[in-house]
């Protein structure tokens, strides 16, 4: 009886208000603004004159007014009011949201004393991809991103400061609602076909992996915040060195189910063509292919070889829905997506499936609980690309393919052989299988607990657990057809791998809040755990009985491979926050550390930070906020699982195993690499928040560098390991965002972002070392130079031509920036952001290899001195001809949405729609570049360990996947 | 106070760190059977391993120094620094393919001085059974001299291996290295004379007939031989080779081929001078016409034996060959360490070293005869060396990189074919940079050799 009874009082004691939500400056109406009384579940949208109306209890009362791109506001309505008017401050960087500085506490991004790039929702999804790195590209200041390939899928580096380190992990840790995700790059085992490293199943350095946080599906993503090392240090100790990204996946608010239903419809093409040479007499082809060429050459035949293996034109599509809501004790969001993507080359495809389900639940008036579960699906084929040791690699293969000669599939189904190449490009398109399948689960849980509260004093806690476990299976099958098959004896090749990675994250956290009339102070103690671990487990096949597909069809002794590894990181935490006054902040930290990856299982490392920020409000005429920081941290890069063992090498001869010293002598004392880092900058608001612009420089000293250096072969080893070379690196990051025009109608909203790093080696306890194959493209480690240094053989003019090795330039960008622009007019908008490379260099071999086979397509070029450009280029070094400058330009995203009007969504019986936008978006649509032979982002050793380590080794592309440009039509509707 | 004692239990519960937890190695095994307590079943792991030492070094030999000795041609279109590095440009010591079994030939003699090092503490052996080990172990170290003083020749060797890795060997001259080489042999001898009836580990396939301690020392004596016919000491030669396995009692192809082999099967290694296709090595262009011709007028059987031409031409940088390379018949061939027929060849240059041409022509005609087909020399009056060298290269072609190693001894180095007139011929290899870059002093080795 006491529930109707109550709904009766209530609608007695209720009142109706009115109001409008403008925008301060102009007075604007502002439409779409979530309008909430405080304490109370549901959420109202004002009009497109910014109006709303809705019933409040009696007495006064507080709403609380929202709007992506605007500053949250509070209005109390007094107890005699019922119309209110609600401005409200746009801000292209919210000041107000919160940033991560301790496991168990946040500061706004007003009073944060180091550099964090935040990247919104909003910006995740202005063009369609299968991976966020890329949606984060030319988005955050001197975070270099680089596509390592074009094959469907991902495959992405990303680069925080530049490189902290030779040989160690250079990739950022990826945290996930506070739990660490895997980002591992796991080798599909295509090797054994592409006997790139040698005759093995896998080659994690040559497979050109996707790493796996390609998993994640960007519609599920609130945020995206980059840490660097000085604020990421205490946090994540000895694993932040090459910074952090913090992922936070999106989660319902109170008020009714609220649908969004996001759906587009896409295509892809070619993005750069190498075009060919096209032969002009016999004698050219002779010249070129050999005596042979005379029974293919044909003057009229023209094939174009990358409209037959890049040409297509696939359907792509992806589907988003989630719906939000709940009440004060329960919130939840649910969604379930799916993303279908073929790629240029057939038979290639990335497809993943998405699902998320994350509950708030309050349990009494003190504790918290969070719940988050998702369930993810990846599937690709990314065609036998990258490079090879036995010509199978499509990429290569076009670069020794004329013109004239006809590989096209014949009548009867059968394929002509290549006469000069080992293997028919088309024929390997059309009968290779590269599949990957991922299954990842990944679940957290988060509780977080009044435990006291008394006056000044609050005590709480906070516990995190949660898992990232993800299953992928890879099943590569090269037919015996094939023409490169039978070369090695044994025709057709078939590999299959299962591999498994765990990641398992415990965190336990005590915070203090002390909080008196001025001064603010919060304490934290708390302790992480952390266990990675993982698992390969390989079979090849070969010489594969009547061409089965399954690996156990090989009739000859399969390789098997069984690789696994575990890491258990134990850490303790402690910080202190001092902020006084709303202007003065003063952070205090430091985590001690110890794995079982270090030599010294037991030992603790301690990496402490410091930093201090003031902010001083309207100093000057235009300025509305300043704002000084100093900030210093130090982290560690932690050495991988395996890398302290000596090991013994068990060749097997005659069937009896033998041992051997294995090549490889691991440093004595391995313990992580540490970085010292200290950052100084200034925030400013201005010009009434129109524009908000940061300037960062920061320097970073990293010592006990673990270096693998090559000893004195005469001492029976290959390699040794030696913890102790330094390097310093410092840089300038900027980003200025402004609006430079906001009326009722027409808004237009600019972002730049610029970055750069120097790097240099100053102590190395080995001497100078190369790195990488000699004669080819090599870094050298050498003091005083960038660990990025690239060294290759060079031709010096003739007379004499004699051949040297030189040093041919950085490989490490000089600057990179990005820049967008959004115009709105009425409801229509109009996105595009331009990112920037300057300088880099990269070797491009898929370049070097149509000019050794003289089939470069401007190879006929006439000099002054009447030689052919091909001659000359072919006859010098391949290693400076293809060694280019990267810069390169590219319109990264560009796209223009109209918000339908309410008359067409009610035409289209779309009553319920709340919002309903199209959007017309293509992804790397231009490019600007000089680079000859492909993607200048492209990195043939993105994904591996030594001898390519890909902190220094980047500038390599190997018969790259030719990168495409990609178009979308997305229907969002909301309701 | 419930909130305090909550608080406090929770605090000391995440303060106390939990033991530092130990991860095994489960990947590879650990190095401590080599270290630490060794027993039986290591040594002979161990003795095992060098083996496997010897087998991977037929490619550096047979295939890198049968390039530079122009027995065949590596034409791989996705790396053509198998021509530019080889035959084109100056050999530095920072070149791609410089190695040449240096980095082999030292681990070789690592896990060697790492065996003989810890034997002494072997529980489980017997005196014999060490000597068997000690034979075996220092004839292979001693290979390993051979096979990088024939490559390095005068710019001389590093001698000795610190199993702690702290220091480095010094460089010696190309006769130090030799004497130490015939050291090692001699020492083997002496252990291989103690050692009882069996050795404890058991050799694969390609030992057969030299698989005991007595029989292993024919091998040991033929490897003498071939070291002191390198270094000119004709007489050491002649003596080595009465006591090796040198036989002309039967004149097959059998008894021609008896001697050690290098092992190879699928699961393993494969024998990766085999190309069976071709898709990357051929025989030289000139190889089948530079044969000598039988009396019917077709080719010495060695080289018919060895090459043969197909319509596959392989073409690279101005080289084509259609010469496929049939030595090995597949890619689980053996590769020869040594047999009789070199041995018989071996003689023949030792009898000629000593003045006695007529012994020399006998056993050149032996080979000649039995292995080429063709007809034996008659009253010989020409330049005996010429024939030694013609039927070195034919009889022993991509085995070890002999007609490179051959020409070079003699001098005649201008004598091979370089394919195109702009290639070049080089006497000896420079060291690999990594050895140069560790040391302070600069071996003379660490310069480029531009060649003729």
């Amino acid at each position: 009886m006491a529930a109707p009874l109550a709904v009766a009082s209530a609608q007695l004691q209720e009142r109706h208000i009115t109001g409008q939500v403008v925008e301060a400056a102009s007075g604007a109406p502002v439409s779409e603004a979530a309008v909430q009384v405080r304490g109370r579940g549901f959420v109202i949208r004002t009009d497109s004159r910014g109006q709303f109306s809705l019933r409040v209890a009696m007495g006064a009362a507080v709403l609380v007014v929202r709007r992506p791109g605007f500053r949250e506001v509070e209005a109390t309505v007094p107890s005699d009011s019922v119309r209110i008017r609600i401005e409200i401050t746009p801000s292209v960087r919210n000041m107000d949201e919160v940033v991560v500085t301790g496991h168990a506490s946040g500061m706004t991004r007003r009073h944060l004393a180091s550099s964090v790039t935040t990247v919104g929702a909003d910006d995740l999804t202005r063009a369609s991809t299968v991976s966020i790195e890329h949606a984060l590209q030319g988005k955050a200041s001197g975070v270099q991103i680089s596509q390592r390939t074009g094959a469907p899928g991902g495959g992405n580096t990303v680069r925080i400061r530049g490189s902290s380190t030779i040989l160690g992990n250079s990739n950022p840790l990826y945290v996930v609602d506070g739990v660490i995700a895997s980002d591992a790059r796991v080798s599909n085992g295509q090797n054994i076909v592409s006997r790139a490293g040698g005759r093995a199943i896998a080659s994690v350095t040559q497979d050109s992996p996707v790493n796996r946080i390609a998993d994640l599906d960007p519609n599920e993503i609130e945020t995206i915040e980059i840490l660097r090392g000085s604020s990421a240090a205490a946090i994540y100790g000895s694993k932040a060195s090459n910074g952090v990204v913090l992922i936070t996946t999106r989660r319902g608010s109170a008020g009714a189910p609220r649908y969004t239903l996001s759906s587009g419809i896409g295509t892809s093409s070619l993005a750069y063509r190498n075009g060919q040479r096209r032969f002009r007499s016999l004698e050219d082809a002779i010249e070129a292919f050999g005596p042979t060429a005379a029974q293919y050459y044909d003057s009229t035949v023209f094939i174009d070889y990358e409209d037959l293996a890049y040409g297509e034109h696939p359907v792509n599509a992806d589907i988003a829905m989630n719906v939000s809501g709940g009440s004060d004790q329960t919130r939840y969001f649910l969604s379930a997506s799916g993303r279908k993507e073929r790629g240029i080359v057939r038979n290639t495809f990335a497809n993943k499936f998405a699902m998320r389900a994350n509950l708030d639940q309050r349990l009494g008036s003190r504790t918290e609980l969070q719940l988050n579960l998702a369930a993810l699906r990846t599937a690709n084929d990314r065609g036998l690309f990258g490079n090879d040791n036995n010509g199978s690699s499509v990429a290569y293969t076009l670069g020794w393919t004329p013109s004239f000669l006809d590989l096209r599939q014949r009548a009867d189904g059968t394929w002509p052989d290549h006469p000069w190449y080992p293997s028919n490009p088309l024929q390997t398109i059309d009968l290779v299988q590269v599949e990957e399948g991922v299954w990842r689960g990944m679940m957290s849980t988060r509780m977080s607990s009044q435990l006291l509260q008394t006056g000044a004093h609050e005590f709480r806690f906070v516990g995190l657990g949660g898992v990232d476990f993800s299953s992928t299976r890879d099943e590569i099958y090269s037919p015996p057809a094939l023409q490169y098959e039978p070369l090695d004896g044994m025709a057709g090749t078939a590999s299959t791998s299962e591999n498994r990675a765990f990641e398992g994250t415990l965190n336990l956290n005590f915070v203090h809040v002390w909080s008196g009339p001025a001064l603010t102070l919060t304490s934290q103690l708390g302790t992480q755990y952390e266990r990675s671990a993982g698992s390969e487990l390989r079979v090849s096949g070969e010489n594969l009985r009547g061409g089965l597909i399954a690996a156990g069809a090989g009739t000859v002794p399969p390789l098997v491979q069984d690789v696994r590894r575990l890491v258990h990181d134990f850490g303790t935490f402690a910080q202190m926050e001092v902020l006084w006054a709303d202007r003065v902040l003063v952070t205090a930290g430091v985590r001690a550390d110890r794995s079982s990856a270090n030599a010294e299982e037991a030992r603790f490392f301690y990496y402490p930070k410091a930093s201090a920020s003031y902010r001083v409000t309207g100093p000057l005429r235009g300025v509305n906020e300043l704002k000084l920081r100093l900030a210093y941290g130090e982290t560690g890069n932690r050495p991988g699982y395996g890398d302290k063992f000596t090991s013994l090498a068990a060749p097997v001869i005659g069937g009896a195993t033998g041992f051997l010293p294995a090549t490889f002598r691991p440093a004595s004392n391995l313990r992580p690499e540490r970085q010292q880092e200290i950052e100084t900058g200034v925030d400013a608001l201005l010009f009434s928040s129109r524009v908000v612009a940061d300037l960062t420089v920061f320097r970073r000293d990293i010592s006990n560098m673990l270096v693998n250096r090559t000893p004195a072969p005469s001492t029976g080893y290959a390699t040794e390991g030696v913890n102790g070379a330094d390097m310093r690196t410092w840089g300038v990051e900027t980003s200025i965002m402004t609006t430079p025009v906001l009326t009722e109608s027409v808004s237009w909203t600019s972002r730049l972002s610029f970055g750069l790093n120097r790097g240099k080696v100053t102590r190395l306890p080995v001497p100078s070392f190369d790195l990488g194959s000699p004669g080819g493209v090599q870094a050298r480690i050498e003091v005083g130079k960038p660990p990025t240094q690239i060294i290759g053989l060079d031709t010096l003019p003739e007379p004499g031509r004699k051949i040297i090795t030189a040093v041919l330039g950085d490989g490490n960008p000089r600057w990179t920036g990005g820049w967008s622009n959004e115009v709105r007019w009425r409801d229509l908008s109009l996105y595009a952001l331009i990112d920037h490379q300057e300088g880099g260099l990269l070797q491009s071999g898929t370049f070097g290899q149509y000019l050794a086979a003289r089939n470069w397509r401007d190879y006929d070029v006439a000099l002054d001195d009447g030689r052919k450009l091909g001659d000359v280029l072919a006859s010098a070094r391949v290693s400076r001809i293809a060694t280019q400058d990267a810069t390169y330009t590219k319109l990264r995203e560009l796209s223009v949405s109209y918000e339908l009007p309410r008359v067409l969504l009610t035409r289209l019986s779309l009553d319920r729609a709340q919002r309903a936008q199209v959007r017309l978006s293509g992804r790397n649509l231009i490019w600007w570049t000089k680079f000859r032979g492909g993607d200048p982002e492209a990195e043939n050793f993105g994904g591996g360990g030594p001898p390519a380590p890909p902190a220094v080794q980047r500038n390599r592309e190997l018969g790259a996947y030719p990168s495409s440009r990609s178009f979308w039509l997305t229907l969002v509707l909301d309701f | 106070m419930r909130h305090h004692r909550f608080f406090a239990v929770g605090a000391l519960l995440s303060l106390c760190a939990c033991e530092a937890v130990t991860v095994p190695n489960f990947n590879a095994p650990g190095i401590e059977p080599l270290t630490t307590a060794p027993d039986a079943a290591s040594a002979n792991a161990a003795a095992v391993g060098l083996l496997q030492l010897l087998r991977g070094a037929t490619n550096e030999y047979a295939l890198r120094l049968g390039i530079l000795g122009r027995e065949v041609v590596q034409l791989t279109s996705n790396e053509t620094r198998n021509v530019t590095e080889m035959l084109e440009e100056p050999l530095s010591p920072n070149r791609i393919f410089i190695d040449f079994g240096w980095s082999s030939s030292y681990r070789r003699l690592l896990a060697g001085t790492i065996l003989l090092g810890f034997l002494d503490r072997v529980p489980d052996y017997t005196p014999q059974q060490r000597e068997a080990v000690r034979g075996f172990a220092k004839t292979l170290m001693a290979m390993a001299l051979i096979d990088q003083l024939r490559v390095r020749d005068t710019f001389g060797i590093v001698l000795d291996v610190d199993p702690t890795g702290q220091s480095l060997g010094e460089f010696v001259s190309r006769e130090e290295g030799y004497d130490r080489a015939r050291t090692l042999l001699d020492e083997g001898k002496t252990h291989l004379a103690a050692a009882g009836g069996a050795f404890p580990f058991s050799l694969h396939t390609g030992f057969t007939g030299f698989n005991t301690p007595q029989t292993f020392l024919l091998f040991n004596r033929a490897i003498v031989a071939r070291m002191e016919v390198y270094r000119g000491n004709w007489q050491s030669a002649l003596d080595a080779l009465n006591e090796s396995f040198l036989s002309t009692a039967a004149t097959t192809r059998t008894a021609l081929d008896a001697g050690v082999y290098n092992f190879f099967a699928a699961g393993e290694a494969l024998n990766g001078l085999f190309d069976g296709v071709p898709a990357a090595i051929v025989a030289v262009p000139t190889f089948l016409a530079d044969a000598e011709r039988r009396a019917d007028g077709s080719a010495d059987l060695r080289a018919s034996s060895k090459a043969q031409a197909t319509d596959v031409t392989l073409s690279l940088r101005g080289i084509s060959s259609n010469l496929k390379v049939t030595r090995y018949a597949n890619n689980t061939a053996p590769v020869p360490v040594i047999r009789n027929e070199e041995l018989i060849l071996l003689r023949a240059e030792a009898y000629l070293g000593l003045g006695d041409r007529a012994a020399a022509i006998q056993d050149l005609n032996f080979v000649r005869v039995n292995s080429g087909g063709l007809e034996p020399l008659p009253d010989y009056t020409g330049d005996l060396v010429t024939q030694i060298l013609y039927n070195r290269a034919y009889s022993l072609f991509y085995e070890y990189g002999h007609r490179w190693f051959d020409a070079r001894r003699y001098g005649r180095l201008a004598s091979l074919p370089k394919v195109l007139s702009t290639h070049r011929l080089f006497p000896l290899v420079p060291v690999p940079s990594a050895e140069c870059n560790a040391r302070g002093q600069q071996p003379r080795g660490c310069i480029q050799v531009d060649g003729i």
